[in-house]
């Protein structure tokens, strides 16, 4: 195989995958494309299916209808163990009776590979894990961020199309989780191989992949680079799932060239252009806290400039949080949070400040009715306009 | 008789020590009769049955003049001695083979379903096991006769009427139906506390089933098929009530020659062969040991995976349907002759016969007319009471003093101790409390099979209650006291009622062993009033009458509700406890 093809293999196509439950939908005619070579990671709250799909993908569970393709051959019946991928456990399922070159190497004795091509790959595995003279150890004698790194050597021995992690860092404190994401990152980069990732931390997904795909009560919602997910989500469930959010009720008064203009309060703003917004449509107005400019005097330089007032609102609490001051304000009712840089100047609290924002920040989302409140709560209820 | 004790100021373990009910001084006084009891009907039993094995005449007067081991010679040189000793290792390999065949796919299967279906096919499981064997075997006697269900069966296809009862493979069908309960529930243990992620990764590696089966999954329950094999084996080695029911002259074991010879009063071969017994025991033993002790498993950090993850999902293969037949074959063999007593016990003629002609329940009413069973009733009843409460109060000492222990080395040692009873061959415990009770004059009363019972069944009383009182977090005896508890209050409030249910599963257990105990019963009382399943094995022996069928009935209906109330019990205590940790978390 010429490296050219290598680098291009591992793509990933589910057209319609449904799954249920006891009868239950778990998945709803979920479409997913991975590109050959890409790190993708699916991130949604516990219960949005976004494991069911990746079992899917490896075979582990058979879908109730739609079909599963791996560099175009329809695996959607193959049995796991003929479908060329590696799988990464969120408990790393290693087997405890066998050492960690055992481990390693018992894929490749699965598939017949001759002995000393064995050992030579299992000591390659060994040195891309980092996991020198540890390979006669058994599992049980291993730390757990030491067990990670075998369960992803283990399965990258067999040089696997696809390489499917089922939230592998979950296990580990918050520092070793951040060191051994880069590494992961870096071991499938080096691997040449496609990786599907399925988390619920989304700095995690962020640091780590090229796309995002965010999935609640099976679905997925966008897909899309992180930056354009966190800039520009499509849905209130996005916007408020990935980082911060402050949401402000608004209503389009125009829809005018790369913008939609609205009128929140006594402000009007243009926001990022949204086509499935009508002109006198009611709209959520998402603005990330460090969106939000906030300015001592109420009236000055309020129309200067690209940035566009929509308010005064009053400081509720002021926090020094290291490399950002976050401010608490209430506007009319609502309270709202906003980002500022420390070293500049800081209101005080009861202080009556000016809010407005640059010109085409803010996103506009669709009104979801009032139960659609806690994205966390109702993941397993169904979504009327998305069924 | 609280010391006081300062506002925080931590509790510490030499403070306990002084003044709970289980500590100090007093937990000496209350551990001395506990070792008094074992010295004499547990230790002293054994030495008596050594002794006589070396002595003279089998040692029969009190102190033995002079040795030799012409005993242990004759056993190995004796002809029909030797055939007895061969036949009883056929007997145990066969038995052990089979019932490992059978448990194997059984536990796998039952370990595949859901958590909640699985848990009624292992009652199916567990009801048999439950019921005395005495019960069961009378059963199986009228399963396998001429004119049985497994004749008549066989006639409707066209076959000669034929009898298993005193054959061998007879022997083998109840010997398999004793033992399979047991190798099934050791195997489900190890099975159903597997991974099922591990035989997934197996998958996603490459491996084809059956390569996953053999490098992964056999490996994994290879500790417990093994210490679960040799377990089964020695219970196989001192088989005496299903040999001496079902099998003919030539299908008689070591222990029921040993029983006839002590009939006899000729005690000298008898004592070597349970010797013999016990050294076979030991050493299968022993490996026992070091294979559930040698395991590494279950060292992985094993996080609890989400709903998907956490089972491999159940799928129809050929691998499930042939273990699910084979499981469906175990509970057969477990149940009908559980289930078969009933409609044995409503015929209107006065042998038993199935299918049963006419119906009547005449024959439970004269279960209470008369001596017959009402005495047995009362006597099993009373000694099974008197031997469970001793048991709990033996578990809860034994198992206070092993909490208190620091060195590994002397918890080791104790707990060996302790479980040596369960080991030790039955037939050399009953010949060993036999001859010492005659000694001190307490063969035939009740009190002397209360304290030989006692001693098979506290066993279970203290394993159940030292695994609770492990599970009781020290913190909260000593949150009792920082709140101004007494040492005993703490106790009793605390820890006592925490473990609650495990003291009521230990009573219950020690209870069950005494009501079931045959062999030790058979031995001990000799008087007039014997207990219930000596009175059934009696009668298997000499020719049943329908009343038989009419007690084994009521039996077998009193474990069921039990265990079925049981149930619905710890299921309403899990719910409760599943409230408090919400409280707990709010």
């Amino acid at each position: 195989m010429t490296v050219a093809r290598s680098s291009r293999r591992g793509e990933v196509v589910a057209h319609g995958v449904r799954f249920e439950f006891d009868g239950v939908p778990a998945l709803r005619d979920v479409d997913l494309h991975v590109r050959a070579g890409e790190f993708f990671t699916l991130l949604g709250p516990s219960g949005s299916g976004k494991s069911t799909l990746l079992r899917i993908v490896a075979g582990l569970l058979d879908p109730v209808r739609g079909s599963v393709h791996i560099d175009d051959r329809d695996v959607t019946f193959v049995p796991t163990q003929r479908r060329d991928i590696g799988f990464v456990f969120q408990n790393y399922a290693l087997f405890p009776h066998l050492t960690v070159a055992e481990n390693i190497e018992f894929g490749l004795k699965a598939r017949r590979v001759e002995a000393t091509q064995r050992r030579q790959r299992v000591d390659e595995m060994i040195a891309l894990v980092s996991l020198h003279g540890l390979g006669h150890r058994y599992p049980g004698q291993l730390s757990g961020g030491q067990q990670q790194r075998v369960a992803l050597g283990r399965a990258l021995a067999q040089r696997p199309r696809v390489l499917l992690l089922d939230e592998p860092l979950g296990a580990l404190d918050r520092r070793l989780r951040q060191e051994l994401g880069a590494e992961v990152r870096r071991i499938q980069q080096e691997a040449e191989t496609t990786a599907i990732y399925v988390t619920h931390d989304q700095e995690e997904a962020f640091v780590l992949s090229d796309r995002v795909g965010v999935m609640r009560g099976g679905l997925i919602h966008q897909i899309g680079t992180p930056q354009e997910l966190y800039r520009r989500p499509l849905d209130l469930f996005v916007a408020r799932f990935l980082g911060e959010t402050n949401l402000f009720d608004s209503e389009v008064v125009a829809q005018e060239g790369g913008t939609t203009r609205v009128r929140i309060g006594s402000g009007v703003i243009d926001c990022q252009r949204n086509d499935a917004l009508n002109v006198g449509d009611p709209a959520h107005c998402a603005m990330r806290p460090e969106q939000v400019r906030v300015t001592r005097s109420t009236n000055s330089e309020m129309t200067t400039g690209r940035f566009q007032p929509f308010g005064s609102a009053i400081v509720i609490e002021s926090r020094f949080l290291g490399q950002r001051h976050r401010v608490k304000l209430t506007i009319g009712g609502q309270t709202c949070t906003a980002d500022l840089d420390p070293s500049g100047d800081i209101p005080e609290v009861n202080e009556t400040v000016g809010l407005s924002i640059a010109a085409g920040l803010a996103a506009l989302v669709e009104r979801e009715p009032a139960s659609k409140v806690d994205p966390a709560l109702e993941v397993q209820h169904v979504d009327a306009h998305d069924s | 008789m609280a010391a006081p004790i300062g506002v925080g100021e931590r509790p510490t373990r030499r403070r306990s020590r002084t003044s709970s009910i289980l500590d100090g001084a007093p937990r000496l006084l209350l551990l001395a009769p506990v070792v008094l009891l074992y010295l004499l009907f547990f230790v002293w039993p054994i030495l008596d049955v050594i002794l006589r094995s070396v002595g003279p005449n089998g040692g029969t007067q009190q102190v033995p003049t002079g040795w030799s081991l012409d005993n242990f010679a004759e056993i190995f040189k004796d002809d029909f001695l030797l055939r007895i000793e061969w036949r009883t290792v056929v007997l145990a390999i066969t038995s052990t083979v089979l019932t490992v065949l059978l448990a194997f796919p059984t536990a796998y299967f039952i370990s595949r379903l859901s958590r909640r279906t699985g848990a009624i096919v292992l009652l199916l499981i567990l009801v048999p096991f439950w019921i005395s064997i005495v019960v069961r075997l009378f059963a199986v006697t009228s399963l396998l006769s001429p004119n049985g269900l497994l004749s008549e069966a066989g006639q409707l296809l066209g076959f000669q009427s034929f009898s298993l009862l005193y054959t061998f493979p007879g022997v083998l069908v109840g010997t398999t139906m004793y033992l399979l309960p047991y190798m099934v529930l050791i195997l489900y243990a190890r099975m159903s506390g597997l991974d099922g992620n591990l035989m997934q990764a197996a998958r996603t590696m490459g491996a084809s089933p059956w390569y996953a089966f053999r490098r992964v999954y056999l490996p994994m329950v290879r500790p417990a098929l093994l210490s679960g094999g040799l377990l089964v084996f020695i219970l196989s080695l001192s088989f005496f009530i299903v040999p001496s029911v079902l099998g003919g002259p030539k299908d008689q074991t070591i222990s029921v020659y040993i029983q006839q010879q002590i009939d006899l009063y000729r005690w000298g071969v008898a004592s070597a062969m349970g010797v013999v017994l016990l050294v076979v025991t030991l050493v299968c033993y022993a490996g026992v040991v070091r294979f559930s002790g040698g395991i590494r498993a279950g060292a992985v950090t094993s996080v609890q995976a989400k709903g998907v993850s956490s089972q491999e999902p159940f799928r129809w293969t050929p691998g499930t349907v042939v273990c699910g037949v084979i499981a469906g074959l175990s509970i057969l063999v477990l149940m009908l002759p559980v289930l078969l007593v009933f409609p044995m016990s409503i015929g209107e003629t006065g042998t038993v016969m199935f299918p049963p002609r006419g119906f009547t329940l005449d024959w439970y009413a004269k279960v209470f007319e008369g001596k017959t069973w009402t005495a047995p009733l009362i006597q099993s009843f009373i000694v099974a009471t008197c031997c469970a409460m001793l048991s709990v109060a033996i578990g809860f000492i034994l198992a206070r003093t092993l909490q208190r222990m620091r060195s590994a080395t002397f918890r080791a040692v104790f707990s060996g101790l302790a479980f040596a009873p369960l080991i030790a061959p039955a037939i050399l415990l009953a010949i060993g409390i036999y001859s010492v009770e005659l000694r001190l004059g307490l063969t035939g009363t009740t009190l002397g099979l209360v304290l030989a019972h006692t001693i098979i069944a506290f066993p279970f009383a203290f394993a159940l209650i030292s695994s609770a009182l492990a599970g009781v977090d020290p913190e909260l005896e000593a949150a009792a006291w920082t709140l101004g508890a007494s040492r005993n209050r703490a106790f009793w409030t605390v820890v006592v009622r925490g473990i609650l249910p495990s003291v009521v599963g230990a009573f219950a257990l020690s209870w069950v062993t005494s009501w079931d105990e045959v062999v030790l019963a058979l031995f001990l009382l000799t008087g007039a009033t014997k207990t219930l399943p000596v009175t059934i094995y009696q009668y298997l022996e000499s020719g049943i009458l329908p009343t038989v069928p009419a007690v084994a009935s009521m039996l077998v209906a009193s474990v069921v509700v039990v265990i079925v109330a049981r149930a619905v019990v710890s299921r309403r205590g899990r719910v409760r406890r599943e409230a408090r940790s919400a409280v707990g978390a709010a």
